[in-house]
């Protein structure tokens, strides 16, 4: 019986880019997807013109561009909840013109014959409401409610200024989260090539580097995770970076030769220019398949068709410097919380321009230690939107209060261990238990085993820990890695830091245990540490139920 | 990870046989940061803080749950619907009270999002086609519609905006100046009706007397400022889509737009007489004015007699100079009249050592032999002798020189006392040899 009731709420994941967006839906078979809008796109292109009577969005603005550049409104994204002084240096020329409403940017167009000023919060409405149809036209229902990922550095103020316009157009927000937190909740979520990170225990703790290489920046997040849990250490953001960069080093490139060709100087024409830019991101695109690429723009200018061509060596040679500047990005990041290369257990590509081939050979030789995992299993124009689907399937488990109140910073803002809290075993190895940077209040449970045969006593010593780079460089393992295998015994790598014993915290016995072959005792470890850094440590043995409980107050109280 | 890595031992010898175990130090305090609101595990860290809940006390929270869900959602409370309200016609939707039809009508726009959910869900339940048939009811779906609608309505954010900004089942009035009463319950719940039209949030609340100055002026200056998502599409004349006229389309578009307009100036402008009517009548406003004016009368007094105060305190400062000065000077005077006293008894006393000496010498007989008269002119010359003997000596020498006259036993020692003072004189050159014959010591 078909009813209202098992209508459930559609909600859809966002992610608006600089250039691009993407709409994203968990399927039947619980994975995310991006959908595709009516003329098959799902890299939507941020834009929306004014064409006549029409109001066009995506793909149809972009196509109209050349023709009606001027009520063509491109890279509107970051200006949304900003004043007009503070965009007016940074607005794109040549498509349609900011304009100063009230101290908002706005956009100059005209509209049904009549000159029409927009705001850009208007604008972001526009787009958001043709994103919202075109999902509705592919699911064939309502879409209620969105999840909508935010660049780390947009200000409450901007964040507001999109949820409005968001809601204006028709769709709930329900939250607003983090693009480098939703990549990672991506990666964590869905695993399509089964490549399930391999880490230290089933809490699953890692520090990512997520490496965002957009259109118009790039974004580099250092994040901890803990037990499923979210932290962003720091981030680094480049505005002059990303795919754009690119584009116009190939567009001055193409525009000198045009000069040489033809004697035309298109430098400040900039109708020509549009043309050539557009032009030259497809050709980059192509060389990230290709080995060479032509670019052709019709009548480029005083009527003169260009025709020219690039292979990938030339333009990697060309592009060497932002690919320096990038890497260097990452590693200041890193630098910012004293972290090397060797310490990431994942760097996640985001970003379509991170497609680029030298670009990611280049990160790999950074991250030179086969323990670092480069991820790319998602398209990385998407998977910002996967997150933010997934989130929504998540948060429609939860009651509305619990999900509006849960992103108050009394939630969100809480005690990280500072240092990492382990046992040392039989071997005197330190076992890590809970690492540094676990936020707070966490519970963790561990089964330990005996070492001796009938062991009627267990001596367990809980420490603090800390991290020491380990002195010696270990050889690679011959066959491991299959490029560097001739030769390869010589190649030294740099090692993980490794958690060693720093402070003594208590020592506990259990006694009177059952007698068992070696390894066949259980004993249950729970390890539970408050906000106020009060630790409660309970050992038991599982068949006796032998047990004995501790308590370690912070050192404050 | 291999597990071969949880492994323990046995305690060392060391450790002593009955003790269970040793605390050593605390962990070190955290550091403060964020976490990313993403994830299930956020969710339920969420959701232990929020409720206050240890990981075990959520745990077996969550557990109760699971079992339960499977029974709930009819049961609940829910308002019995009026015979008007199960006849409505659907197609009057417009005219409908949404929140009566789902059952939420002491709640209106305080309904949560879950709220309107669970009711919906209730009323599909009791009021579906299908179940009505299949009770022998008549096939009657308007209600269910009415329903449907409803939800439609209040599911969707902007147009439950809508839907809000004209609901009728809210007083929009604003009181009489006259109506008697506390000025806050009267007010209070007025703003905290209009609050709900506030783009922003959180809306300060009218507060009560004991609100602090600072916050009664910026809930003045946030309700000024409001800004307001009140709007009126709902009440549009004819829907746009009924007609298939192009110009006779724009023309109601034109005069909805005109209408909406109009509405919200209104509203406006009745928003701004609540206001400005509180503001009047704010009885902390009042006693603000009053105390702020009590507060400058306060200072001008203050000020004034700091004034006094100063002049006083001059006037005492010179007062206080003044008798120093006099006790400096009494007390001069007075050490002068003892100088004095001390000097004349000093004069007194020599005199009455000089007058001692002399009479010694003539107790002597001038040292002459008791049955001789000693010659006028031999007393003349000793006396004369001893006055300049006397003139330098100070009246310790000339105390000294009387106590041995008083302990000498005959004439000769006598004499011998006062030639052995002049020969004391003469050797110390005070005293000229020859102004000294008859105590020389040559005699
Ligand atoms: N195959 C490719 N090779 C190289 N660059 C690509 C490729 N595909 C897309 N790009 C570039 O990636 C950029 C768009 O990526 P993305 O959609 O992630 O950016 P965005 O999110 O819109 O921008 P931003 O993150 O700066 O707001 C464009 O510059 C585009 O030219
Ligand atoms: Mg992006």
């Amino acid at each position: 019986m078909p009813s209202a009731t098992d209508s459930k709420p559609v909600i859809i994941g966002l992610r608006i880019g600089q250039s691009y967006s993407s709409i994203a839906i968990i399927n039947k078979d619980g994975r995310a997807g991006c959908i595709a809008n009516e003329d098959g796109e799902r890299q939507i292109p941020t834009m929306v013109a004014f064409s006549g009577e029409e109001e066009l969005t995506g793909t149809q603005a972009r196509v109209q561009l050349l023709s009606n550049a001027k009520n063509t409104i491109t890279q509107f994204r970051n200006f949304i909840g900003k004043s007009y002084e503070e965009c007016k240096s940074i607005a794109n020329i040549g498509t349609a013109q900011l304009v100063d409403k009230d101290g908002q940017a706005a956009y100059k167009v005209e509209f049904k014959e009549e000159e029409t000023i927009v705001t850009v919060q208007e604008v972001c409405t526009k787009y958001i409401t043709s994103l919202k149809e075109s999902a509705e036209n592919f699911l064939g229902q309502p879409v209620t409610g969105t999840v909508l990922a935010v660049p780390t550095y947009f200000t409450e103020q901007q964040k507001n200024s999109l949820k409005i316009a968001t809601e204006k157009a028709g769709l709930k927000v329900l939250q607003l989260i983090n693009e480098p937190s939703a990549a990672a909740l991506a990666y964590e979520l869905g695993y399509i090539s089964g490549q399930k990170l391999m880490t230290a225990n089933e809490y699953d703790d890692r520090v990512d580097v997520i490496v965002d290489l957009g259109s118009d920046s790039l974004d580099v997040s250092v994040m901890s995770v803990r037990s499923g849990m979210y932290t962003i250490l720091g981030t680094t953001h480049d505005p002059d970076l990303g795919g754009a960069a690119f584009d116009e080093l190939l567009a001055k490139h193409f525009a000198n030769e045009f000069k040489r060709k033809t004697k035309i100087d298109i430098t400040d024409n900039k109708r020509a220019l549009v043309k050539l830019r557009n032009a030259v991101e497809i050709t980059k695109k192509t060389l990230s398949s290709n080995s060479t690429a032509p670019c052709s723009v019709e009548s480029l200018a005083e009527g003169i068709d260009f025709h020219g061509n690039i292979n990938r060596t030339r333009f990697e040679i060309m592009a060497n410097k932002l690919f320096s500047k990038n890497l260097e990005i990452i590693s200041e990041a890193l630098k910012k919380n004293d972290l090397e290369p060797q310490s990431i257990d994942e760097v996640i590509l985001v970003g379509g321009a991170s497609r680029i081939p030298k670009l990611q050979s280049k990160i790999r030789e950074m991250f030179v230690n086969p323990s670092t995992l480069i991820r790319q299993d998602f398209e990385p124009e998407e998977v910002v939107a996967y997150g933010c689907a997934f989130q929504g399937s998540l948060l429609s488990n939860f009651a509305d209060k619990i999900i509006n109140d849960s992103i108050n910073t009394s939630i969100t803002s809480t005690p990280h261990l500072l240092k990492s809290i382990g046992i040392v075993n039989d071997k005197q190895e330190f076992i890590t238990l809970i690492p540094e940077n676990t936020p707070l209040p966490v519970r963790r449970k561990f089964t330990f085993t005996n070492y001796l045969e009938n062991q009627k006593e267990i001596y367990i010593t809980v420490w603090e820990g800390i991290h020491q780079h380990q002195e010696e460089e270990k050889k690679v393992e011959e066959g491991k890695n299959d490029e560097k295998d001739e030769g390869g015994e010589d190649i030294k790598l740099p090692q993980r830091p490794i958690n060693i014993p720093d402070k003594l915290l208590a020592e506990m016995v259990l006694k009177d245990l059952p007698e068992k072959l070696i390894n066949e005792l259980k004993i249950d470890i729970i390890i539970e540490v408050d906000i106020h850094s009060k630790c409660i440590i309970t050992a038991k043995e599982i068949s006796s139920d032998k047990k004995l409980e501790i308590e370690i107050d912070g050192k404050t109280k | 990870m291999s597990q071969t890595q949880f492994v323990l031992s046995v305690p060392p010898p060391s450790w002593t046989d009955g003790e269970e175990f040793r605390i050593h130090c605390g962990i070190s305090d955290g550091l403060i940061r964020n976490v990313e609101p993403v994830g299930s595990q956020f969710l339920a860290h969420a959701r232990r803080k929020l409720n206050n809940h240890s990981f075990s006390e959520d745990d077996r929270i969550q557990e109760e749950a699971t079992t339960e869900q499977t029974e709930e959602i009819i049961s609940e409370d829910s308002e019995e619907e009026t015979p008007e309200l199960l006849n409505r016609d659907p197609k009057d939707w417009k005219e409908q009270d949404h929140y009566a039809v789902l059952g939420l009508s002491k709640y209106r726009w305080k309904a949560t999002d879950e709220q309107i959910k669970q009711a919906h869900r209730r009323k599909v339940l009791k009021h579906h086609p299908d179940k009505k048939a299949s009770s022998g009811n008549t096939n009657d779906d308007a209600f269910f519609k009415c329903i449907q609608k409803a939800h439609e309505i209040l599911s969707d954010p902007v147009k439950r905006r809508q839907f809000d900004s004209v609901d009728e089942a809210i007083d929009d009035s604003l009181p009489s100046t006259k109506v008697k009463g506390d000025f806050f319950e009267i007010y209070g719940p007025i703003f905290e009706r209009e609050a709900r039209f506030s783009n922003k949030t959180p809306v300060p609340m009218l507060g009560d007397t004991n609100t602090s100055k600072l916050e009664v002026e910026a809930f003045y200056d946030f309700w000024y400022n409001f800004d307001s998502w009140r709007s009126f599409e709902y009440l549009d004349k004819d829907d746009t889509d009924s007609t298939d006229n192009r110009d006779d389309k724009r023309y109601i578009e034109r005069k909805n737009k005109a209408e909406r307009a109009k509405h919200k100036k209104e509203d406006n402008i009745r928003l701004r007489k609540i206001i400005d009517q509180a503001l009047s009548l704010d009885p902390r406003i009042q006693r603000f004015k009053q105390e702020e004016k009590a507060a400058k009368e306060a200072k001008k007094k203050e000020k004034e007699e700091a004034a006094k105060r100063a002049e006083e305190a001059t006037r005492k400062a010179a007062e206080e100079e003044k008798q120093k000065k006099e006790m400096a000077e009494a007390e001069a005077k007075q050490k002068q009249a003892e100088e004095k006293k001390e000097k004349a008894a000093k004069k007194k006393a020599i005199r009455n050592e000089r007058k001692n000496i002399k009479t010694h010498i003539k107790d002597y007989n001038y040292f002459y032999p008791d049955n001789e008269t000693p010659p006028v002119d031999v007393i003349d010359i000793q006396l004369s002798e001893l006055d300049s003997l006397f003139e330098n000596l100070s009246l310790e020498d000339l105390q000294n020189v009387r106590k041995q006259l008083d302990s000498v036993k005959d004439r000769y020692s006598a004499k011998k006392v006062l030639i052995e003072e002049a020969k004391r004189l003469v050797s110390a050159g005070t005293l000229s040899a020859d102004s000294i014959k008859h105590f020389s010591p040559g005699i």
